[in-house]
């Protein structure tokens, strides 16, 4: 059932559906979606579940860490958001700070995106700030990850 | 709930006298101790070569390495002044403007200089060489020192490979603006002898980090308390973590086993001469690592795509870095008066006193820490306090490791 949402998405990308020749083009097998089962978060619009991977709470003090996130559609079955952008940022709203990194986001060939170089270098309360772009319409996904100092 | 803290304190710590900690201190303290080995700095290859260090030590003591063969890296790193030199700016050639950091435990450090503006010890050790107002010296005269002498030119060799000729190259020339003598030589020489001349000054870089890499000194008694020597730590030292630990909230940036979270925080303290900050301290730091060729992105990197290429790559310049310095370890910070980036307190006391107060602390815009607000702390808190302080100062190395080779003596 998943797999029929995936190819529906997949087809209805008009710039997909320009370079891909349907009838010629290798079948291919699509990998299980088991992120679906790691931290959903809605956008604050609610026009998006992403699917985070590892969940926020495990993200270290004063280390490199990477993410993945997967952009949903927050209706139906939620199939993925092939034509959404990510952007990645963080804050410590009571200090009046950010990160000092601006993290890379890369697309990988599932539809997710993989961020890299997050720093979080002090313990305390965090603001993870997930932009979900899609055309000219940007929308906030917020998550308040504590860092504890034990 | 306390009765349960302190068994299993006992348990922990024994029971030579009443400690003064919660559980929750404990567990605290735990994420503090016992300090690791440095880090692997995969930017040098030679970072952990034994031979590197010999020959790291002997270049630290020389004073030839300079434009009036009086200073070297030992002269404003003093072993026994906390690897520090006890003045408020240190002194070369002429005045800095930044009191000169200690080198105990430098390898734990992500970045260097107050402003953090390279990124390794070894890039590090390149600055202070050349710096007119530290040691004015240049890295085709760095060259020319390294092939006179027939020992230093057989050590250096024998790691890093042939030394270039330097028949061509001028009496002296360091990169800088065309209005500076050495600058404008710099700029006649052709690309591949400023690749050759830069590469030695890189490697002299590399054999002085092997050499503070082995610059350790933890087993403070901080640590033996937390180690099970009930008696390492006095009462006050004690009540001086809780305050730390608690109300004092000194580890939102004084983290870890170096009691740093080796990023760059504003505290509003007053510039030594008075008046409002200019200092643009980790602004123009943020720029300045991005830009040096001696980065861990550049060609003199030994990772140009590691762990330290990915910290640059995602490095930002942020508005509220107008101000900020780097967080000074605070492990064995009793021996290295004075303190903060232009030495502005005289003692530790002067230290905690500021916290307590904040009186005097300037405000650069509306960037300060907003985290920060006055401790309030009573007389007999602050004095406990800096027993805490004074209670990280670690085990010294051998003596031999902290003074120039015999054969330099």
């Amino acid at each position: 059932m998943l797999g029929a949402a995936w190819m529906s998405c997949r087809t209805v990308e008009a710039p997909l559906a320009k370079e891909i020749d349907v009838a010629t083009a290798p079948i291919v097998e699509r990998p299980p979606e088991t992120w679906r089962t790691n931290t959903r978060l809605v956008s604050n619009g609610g026009e998006y579940a992403l699917f985070v991977t590892p969940d926020p709470r495990t993200f270290p003090d004063n280390e490199a860490f990477s993410f993945v996130v997967h952009i949903c559609e927050a209706h139906g079955k939620e199939p993925l958001a092939y034509d959404a952008a990510l952007s990645v940022d963080a804050a410590m709203p009571q200090h009046g700070h950010g990160m000092n990194r601006r993290p890379i986001v890369q697309a990988n060939a599932d539809g997710g995106f993989t961020v890299d170089g997050m720093y979080f270098h002090m313990t305390g309360r965090w603001e993870l700030y997930l932009d979900v772009t899609r055309g000219a319409w940007t929308e906030r996904t917020q998550c308040t990850v504590e860092l504890a100092d034990e | 709930m306390r009765l349960l803290a302190f068994t299993l304190l006992a348990v922990t710590l024994g029971t030579a006298q009443e400690s003064t900690w919660s559980e929750r201190d404990v567990a605290r303290a735990k994420t503090h101790s016992p300090l690791p080995p440095p880090r692997p700095n995969a930017t040098n290859r030679y970072a952990d070569d034994p031979r590197a260090a010999l020959l790291g030590q002997r270049l630290f003591f020389d004073a030839r390495f300079s434009a009036n063969g009086a200073i070297a890296c030992a002269s404003c790193h003093v072993a026994d002044l906390g690897y520090s030199d006890g003045k408020s700016r240190s002194t070369g050639l002429g005045r800095t403007e930044r009191n000169s950091p200690s080198l105990w435990n430098v390898a734990q450090q992500r970045w260097f200089f107050w402003d953090g503006r390279v990124d390794s010890l070894w890039a590090q050790a390149v600055g202070p060489l050349e710096n007119p107002s530290e040691m004015g010296f240049d890295r085709v005269a760095l060259t020319r020192a390294l092939a006179s002498e027939p020992q230093l030119a057989r050590e250096y060799e024998a790691l890093f490979g042939k030394l270039p000729s330097t028949e061509t190259w001028p009496e002296h020339a360091r990169p800088g603006s065309a209005d500076d003598p050495l600058g404008a030589a710099w700029l006649a020489m052709n690309d591949e002898d400023r690749r050759a001349a830069t590469r030695v000054a890189a490697n002299f870089g590399k054999a002085i980090e092997a050499y503070e890499r082995l610059l350790v000194r933890g087993d403070s008694p901080f640590d033996r308390f937390l180690a099970g020597d009930a008696a390492a730590l006095s009462i006050e030292a004690q009540r001086g973590w809780t305050l730390f630990a608690g109300r004092g909230n000194c580890r939102s940036c004084h983290s870890g086993p170096n009691f740093s979270d080796g990023e760059f925080h504003n505290l509003g303290v007053p510039p030594l001469g008075g008046g409002k900050p200019e200092d643009p301290a980790r602004y123009a730091g943020v720029e300045r690592v991005l830009a040096d060729p001696l980065n861990a992105c550049g060609e003199f990197s030994d990772a140009r795509e590691g762990v330290a290429a990915l910290a640059l790559k995602t490095l930002e310049r942020a508005p509220e870095n107008f101000g900020e310095y780097r967080t000074p370890s605070l492990r064995n910070v009793a021996l290295s008066a004075p303190y903060m980036h232009q030495g502005q307190f005289r003692t530790l006391a002067e230290v905690v006193r500021f916290y307590s107060t904040l009186e005097g602390a300037t405000q650069v815009g509306h960037h300060q820490e907003q985290v920060l607000q006055p401790l309030q702390l009573s007389e007999g808190e602050q004095r406990d306090l800096v027993a805490f302080l004074e209670s990280l100062t670690g085990a010294p190395p051998a003596s031999a490791l902290l003074a120039p080779l015999p054969d330099q003596r």
